[in-house]
């Protein structure tokens, strides 16, 4: 049982920190593009712009959801926080796979 | 024996169980629905065949990748744009989506057969039209859902033969 | 060392996709076989995880000095400007998406007799299985503008 409430809380954490992973992936990515301040503080920090968003976009998701987990109290299976987990990841999708479409084909450079 | 002689190999013996898996699941499934009921042991056949579809599936799409990659490295990236390629492409994809539709019975067994059958046996003749073949992408998926109204057709057709309605 | 890493990221991928496909069927079927579900997800998880590093190494390392030059000077430009910027973003929910399936499967009870929360995990299988096929077919459209 002891087994069981643990993971249900690590899964409600960790579908938190999923969320503001994925938020934070897209948003990074589409921001780093439109300010170029933001993608040379990345590479400077991490080598390369694109190692700095996926060890950040980690560290929220792991982090944070552990945190997140240990604190949780309810023992309820986390649906609803499954299922916005996954409607923003399928509108991050959309939002970055359209934002370099229209950079490629609509503006230019 | 070099690696493109070896992918060949896997990917001919991926197809042919392939192939023979979704026309012996065919026959298989025919045969079981003539008397209507399912039973243990007809179950227990379709499993091993499905078992079979499964394996020559996976080494027919890795042996499939295993190409694209050798044509990468070796200076044959325009191979990778091949219009015939992507038709066995779209194929292969029908393959597997369907597989998951019909187990979550959202298509109707006739048409999730036909086009099942239609699949394997149209990535087969595709894939020998890959390379000097001279068909474009819509011409073979064009080609390809006729084939697939014309087998649910015959597969209609057999099944009232032998008995079967649904 | 670049080959391999290549050739590692490319396997190790399908075999991601591979797993998080056989993930969907088990959750889809009427009965849910728990342990090949388990294994299934834990397996694309670790799978996407060392695609991850893998193509990252030769992405970091090579992809942008060698790569990137040649298909952006080439006939397919978009190859990279929209393909592979798709990609390399998006592979990056992967990990996140695949783990959270993994952790539900540990609860196999709750899979089989909640089916609001069985969607869910289906609905996130499905967009794992989506994203990892979609950047797999990415790959080869990236790889066959490097001409």
């Amino acid at each position: 049982m002891q087994a069981r409430n643990l993971r249900t809380k690590l899964l409600s954490g960790l579908a938190i920190s999923g969320t503001l992973s994925v938020l934070f992936v897209t948003v990074v990515t589409i921001a780093a593009e439109l300010y170029p301040p933001l993608k040379n503080w990345l590479a400077s920090t991490f080598t390369h712009h694109w190692v700095g968003k996926g060890v950040i976009a980690m560290a929220i998701f792991f982090l944070l959801g552990l945190l997140l987990g240990f604190l949780w109290r309810s023992e309820r299976i986390p649906t609803g926080l499954l299922m916005i987990c996954a409607w923003v990841a399928i509108l991050g999708t959309v939002a970055i796979s359209g934002f370099y479409v229209y950079e490629a084909f609509f503006v230019t450079h | 024996m070099d690696l493109h002689f070896f992918l060949i190999l896997v990917h001919i013996v991926g197809t042919v169980l392939g192939v023979g898996g979704a026309t012996f699941a065919e026959i298989f499934l025919l045969k079981s629905l003539r008397d209507g009921v399912v039973d243990p042991h007809e179950t227990s056949t379709l499993r091993t065949v499905y078992m079979v579809l499964r394996i020559g599936l996976t080494l027919a799409i890795i042996s499939g990748f295993g190409f694209l990659v050798l044509y990468r490295l070796e200076g044959h990236a325009s191979y990778l744009y091949n219009e015939a390629l992507w038709a066995k492409i779209v194929i292969i994809l029908v393959i597997l989506v369907n597989a998951l539709v019909l187990t979550a019975h959202r298509v109707p067994m006739w048409l999730g057969s036909a086009l099942s059958l239609t699949s394997w046996y149209a990535a087969l003749i595709v894939g020998y039209l890959i390379g000097p073949g001279d068909y474009g992408f819509f011409e073979i998926l064009g080609y390809y859902v006729v084939a697939v109204a014309g087998v649910a057709a015959a597969l209609f057709i057999v099944r009232r033969l032998i008995g079967i309605h649904y | 060392m670049l080959t391999l890493a290549l050739i590692l990221h490319v396997i190790l991928g399908l075999i991601a996709v591979g797993a998080s496909y056989a993930a969907v069927m088990l959750l889809l079927k009427r009965t849910i076989a728990s342990r090949w579900l388990t294994w299934s997800a834990g397996t694309a998880f670790l799978a996407y995880l060392l695609s991850w590093l893998t193509g990252g190494y030769y992405y970091v390392v090579y992809y942008g000095f060698s790569v990137k030059p040649i298909i952006k000077a080439g006939a397919y430009p978009w190859a990279h400007g929209v393909v592979m910027e798709v990609k390399e973003h998006i592979f990056l929910f992967l990990p996140v998406l695949a783990f959270l399936v993994f952790l539900a499967t540990l609860l196999p009870h709750e899979l089989e007799t909640d089916s609001m929360f069985r969607r869910s995990i289906l609905l996130l299988s499905v967009i794992v299985f989506v994203l990892g096929l979609a950047i797999a077919l990415g790959g080869i459209i990236v790889s066959g503008a490097v001409r």
